[in-house]
């Protein structure tokens, strides 16, 4: 895992993306526990709490259930709520992006083209 | 965030000698975590640690350890679970490093010589691997005092490390160790040790560092948990022409002929609205200085002609 301490995204958020990116993928496997919160602090060298708080976003998110006394579980992962999950948070985008275009009075066939030429930049 | 337990609890802690008064009703160390107080020179960081190790026996209050000890005193069971690191000559000038080590194991039921002596060498305490060296604690540098201290405390069963400034004498590298060391400490504890520093490098223990107590002038002003303090206050950066209208909504202000810093509370941001701003998540160090800034006795906007 690379934390970067100087990149604006706040350390915790980067372990959750990360460890999120792990359980999707299965590198982190279902019904599994996490390492141990001051384990992890130690390994990353960073503070209990922030560890702690990205375990807790898991947990909000439902990746993973916190276990008193016993750490963080990963949860079986529902592929198809997950995806659906992932489409929504594309549509907002576009959606978003839509809007910023309409605002700027940037027409659709121009917005198709920059998609195109981002999705080309992507690959 | 929530915690389950304090490590140390206090109730209304008091002691005033001169124009100097502490002052701390409440008091709670979390348990399993590293507590940072931080403050001024002279802002009775020093006094309370004293207080809590029992150095100090004159202030008035509560205090209960371990969730059932009531007060230092109380039982030997206190003394004995808590590791001291100090500033001041904890150990006596003229013992010499073979000596700091027969007395802590006289002292000490869980010292454990073999420990110490691998700590020593791993802290490059200048021992190589003699233990008859005849070198006195007056002869080593405050770097040295420190790693000898925590040699004695580390080589003993503790539930917790109580320490005055340990990053101070110390190096960079050896700054950096220590934070090694502090969480290499909890994550074998398991939730059931804790770690209480004082430090005016906030900087340099912020990576540690899980709950933040900040004391000006005998009092606890603020405190948290680190990644709650982070959310509770944001960075504001704006141009000149906002400066005076910002200064009515900041916590505290850094002000130049080319705009404004400073940190907000930022349940407060929305005060900004029309103004250009640009917002920053900050440091633990950031938070501090806002706080020890709002509260200081330091004059720091007048120009001294210097």
């Amino acid at each position: 895992m690379v934390i970067l301490q100087n990149s604006g995204v706040p350390i915790y958020l980067q372990i959750a993306e990360q460890m999120k990116a792990d359980i999707i993928s299965g590198k982190i496997k279902q019904n599994e526990y996490l390492p141990s919160i001051r384990g992890l602090a130690k390994d990353l060298r960073i503070s209990v709490i922030t560890t702690m708080k990205a375990y807790d976003e898991l947990a909000e998110e439902g990746y993973v259930t916190a276990v008193q006394g016993k750490g963080y579980l990963v949860n079986p992962q529902d592929t198809e709520m997950m995806r659906e999950q992932h489409l929504r948070r594309v549509e907002d985008g576009l959606t978003d992006a839509i809007k910023a275009a309409k605002l700027a009075g940037i027409g659709s066939e121009e917005l198709k083209n920059m998609l195109e030429v981002l999705l080309e930049d992507d690959q | 965030m929530n915690y389950y337990e304090d490590v140390i609890t206090g109730k209304d802690i008091h002691k005033s000698f001169g124009k100097f008064t502490l002052s701390v009703p409440e008091l709670h160390i979390p348990k399993g975590f590293a507590t940072a107080l931080i403050g001024e020179n002279g802002a009775g960081k020093t006094t309370l640690l004293n207080i809590l190790t029992g150095l100090r026996l004159d202030a008035k209050g509560e205090l209960t350890y371990f969730g059932k000890y009531e007060g230092v005193e109380s039982d030997n069971y206190v003394k004995d679970a808590i590791g001291y690191i100090g500033a001041g000559n904890y150990y006596l000038p003229h013992w010499t490093t073979k000596q700091v080590c027969e007395i802590t194991s006289l002292l000490f039921d869980s010292f454990d010589k073999k420990k110490f002596e691998a700590i020593a060498d791993a802290l490059a305490l200048d021992w190589k691997g003699k233990m008859n060296m005849p070198k006195k604690v007056s002869e080593l540098s405050d770097g040295n005092k420190v790693k000898l201290m925590l040699c004695g405390a580390l080589a003993r069963k503790t539930e917790m490390l109580i320490m005055d400034e340990p990053a101070s004498p110390l190096d960079p590298l050896m700054r950096d160790r220590l934070c090694d060391l502090i969480r290499e400490y909890l994550k074998n504890g398991n939730g059931e040790r804790s770690a209480f520093f004082s430090t005016h490098n906030v900087a340099d223990m912020e990576s540690v560092t899980d709950y933040a107590m900040i004391m000006e002038q005998g009092k606890i002003v603020e405190e948290g948990f680190v990644e709650d303090l982070k959310e509770k206050y944001i960075i504001v950066k704006g141009e000149s022409e906002d400066t005076a209208k910002a200064r009515n909504i900041l916590y505290s202000i850094s002000e130049s002929n080319y705009g404004f810093s400073g940190v907000c509370l930022a349940d407060r941001l929305n005060e900004f609205a029309g103004m250009n701003i640009q917002t920053e998540r900050p440091t633990l160090t950031d938070i501090s200085v806002a706080v020890m800034k709002a509260h200081s006795k330091l004059k720091l906007t007048e120009s001294l002609a210097i």
